[in-house]
């Protein structure tokens, strides 16, 4: 997967395994916003971090391993005061992120669901999918 | 928040109904988090059976929601048009607000500042 030099970490990856369950998903969320908190980001980040990870981890758990609980999710971390970078995997085939619709466009602003990746677009500074798109990075940078 | 609980969760997600003049009142309080969004869409959508003329969802005391919460807005919104009725937002936080201006749900969904403002404005309508 190729990486642009903003999203390559630089520092340790902490790594988290957890069953492929929404219940099993609030436990790496715990653990990465309490790094956030300590490393002091403003409410509006720890915000955008948190609702930026429960799409991404409903995603892997719901489209991804498709509510299998026998599968997985990983989820690889790394907290500093400048930036927060979050790597999330499911054992799902992937998918193409650009032929999910525009759920802002006025043909689909009246569909119930297919919103989650743009709200990862909207408040994540920087996002990209693996080639096979069962991953996906994400980047907030601390603007404090 | 106690010393045990993990941290950012959040109030539990709390719904409560109430039925004022012409509207049912759906007041949303907490945080709509993934493993109890769907719990949104499936009440409204419940109270939107009774056919009332108009749904008003307070938002005021609601800390967080995700697009799952969202869709469950827009299901509700839709079965009420579908049957005649009318479906608006009451008073939404500043970071709530930012979501459904991010995801053009303002477009969508009228938004009240208050609940009195939604009554007056729903009424008859």
């Amino acid at each position: 997967m190729s990486r642009s030099s903003s999203i390559e970490p630089d520092v340790p990856l902490q790594e988290m395994v957890v069953e492929s369950t929404l219940s099993a998903a609030k436990k790496p969320e715990a653990a990465i916003l309490s790094e956030v908190e300590r490393c002091g980001y403003s409410e509006d980040d720890i915000f955008a971090i948190k609702l930026s990870l429960e799409e991404a981890m409903t995603n892997a758990v719901r489209h991804g391993n498709r509510c299998d609980a026998s599968k997985h999710v990983t989820i690889r971390y790394a907290v500093t005061p400048e930036r927060t970078i979050i790597i999330v995997r499911d054992e799902g085939p992937g998918f193409c992120p650009d032929r999910v619709p525009d759920p802002t466009a006025p043909e689909n602003i009246e569909r119930p669901s297919g919103r989650g990746i743009m709200l990862i677009r909207a408040y994540m500074t920087h996002v990209e999918y693996s080639a096979t798109g069962n991953e996906i990075t994400m980047v907030k940078v601390n603007e404090r | 928040m106690s010393a045990s609980d993990p941290p950012r969760n959040g109030a539990p997600l709390q719904i409560d109904v109430e039925r004022r003049e012409h509207a049912s009142v759906v007041r949303i309080c907490g945080a709509a988090t993934m493993d109890v969004s769907s719990e949104i869409g499936r009440r409204l959508v419940e109270v939107a059976v009774a056919k009332p003329h108009c749904i008003v969802v307070d938002l005021s005391a609601l800390e967080f929601i995700d697009s799952n919460g969202l869709g469950g807005l827009v299901a509700a919104y839709l079965k009420q048009r579908r049957q005649g009725g009318s479906l608006v937002l009451v008073g939404p936080t500043a970071a709530i607000h930012d979501v459904l201006d991010v995801t053009r749900l303002n477009q969508l969904l009228s938004i009240y500042p208050d609940l009195s403002a939604a009554l007056a404005a729903t009424r008859g309508a």
